[in-house]
């Protein structure tokens, strides 16, 4: 009988410690998936600024003209458009027979503001948001350097004026 | 070595491997980032020399171009990274100064063998 309760009695220990094990694994692993998953949200963040910082100098390096516009002048480029732009102002990159606009906007399908990417190619047309971005979009220009920023997220590009290229503004 | 405390060294051992195993994928999520931060680091460097390089190209175009004031073609390659852009652009000496117009740039991907 004494044993027997012994037995019980271990048996329960036993129990109850792994449970306690369990709980902590648990909590561990609660907490750190969701610290993860916030860094991994980061990362995707950056990851899309990484995508951007390679995508821009291809743009702005063959361009000849860099300016900057304002909404109204941006809304009677893009005419009657899904998109509609948020941003006060927006940069125009100029090249042979082709205008890029970049602005901030949002439409129908994309309903969190992003940045939106512009072309008129030969007249053929094409309106792409190149990634998640709200807040607002700081274009700072002078004779030599373009700079583009953004503050949710924080992001800034800035472009050294090449031969042969004219900064507007 | 008791039942008891086999039992307490294999729940350490567990304790252990599920804080390893946190570690390492913490690690290598750190790791992939730090990479991937040092290579876009690296493509604005490359960026900001690569525009150093061409206004050294074009002052060294000019300073050999014909200042008549006729219009003349120039061209250039400059290395970006991992490939090389070839600009073209049209200049004259025009009141003393160099205008540039008709730039046109092509990139070009370097031929690497193995």
């Amino acid at each position: 009988m004494v044993k027997q309760r012994g037995l019980l009695a271990e048996t329960l220990v036993g129990i109850a410690v792994g449970v306690g094990i369990v709980v902590i694994l648990v909590s561990l692993w609660a907490s750190d998936s969701s610290r993860r998953a916030h860094e991994i949200e980061g990362m995707l963040e950056r990851s899309d600024l990484d995508a951007a910082t390679f995508y821009f100098p291809l743009i702005t390096v063959p361009a000849h003209v860099i300016s900057i516009v304002s909404k109204d002048q941006l809304k009677q480029a893009i005419g009657s458009s899904q998109v509609e732009p948020t941003s006060s102002h927006a940069l125009k990159v100029t090249h042979p027979f082709s205008a890029t606009y970049i602005y901030l906007g949002f439409s129908e399908r994309q309903q969190k503001s992003a940045l939106w990417v512009y072309k008129d190619r030969f007249g053929n047309t094409a309106n792409d948001a190149l990634l998640d971005a709200s807040g607002t979009l700081n274009l700072d220009i002078s004779d030599d350097v373009m700079c583009l920023g953004l503050t949710s997220p924080q992001w800034i590009y800035c472009h050294n004026r090449l031969p042969g290229q004219t900064h507007e503004y | 070595m008791s039942t008891r405390q086999g039992s307490a060294l294999i729940a350490i051992l567990v304790v252990i491997s599920v804080l390893g195993f946190l570690w390492v994928g913490d690690f290598a999520l750190r790791l992939t980032e730090d990479i991937s931060q040092a290579r876009v680091h690296g493509m604005e460097q490359k960026h900001l020399a690569a525009a150093e390089k061409e206004w050294g190209a074009f002052l060294q175009a000019t300073a050999e171009a014909d200042t008549s004031g006729m219009w003349q073609p120039i061209e250039y390659v400059i290395p970006d990274g991992v490939s090389e852009r070839v600009v073209s652009l049209t200049i004259a000496f025009v009141n003393d100064q160099w205008i540039a117009k008709d730039r046109q740039v092509v990139w070009r991907a370097n031929v690497v063998s193995h």
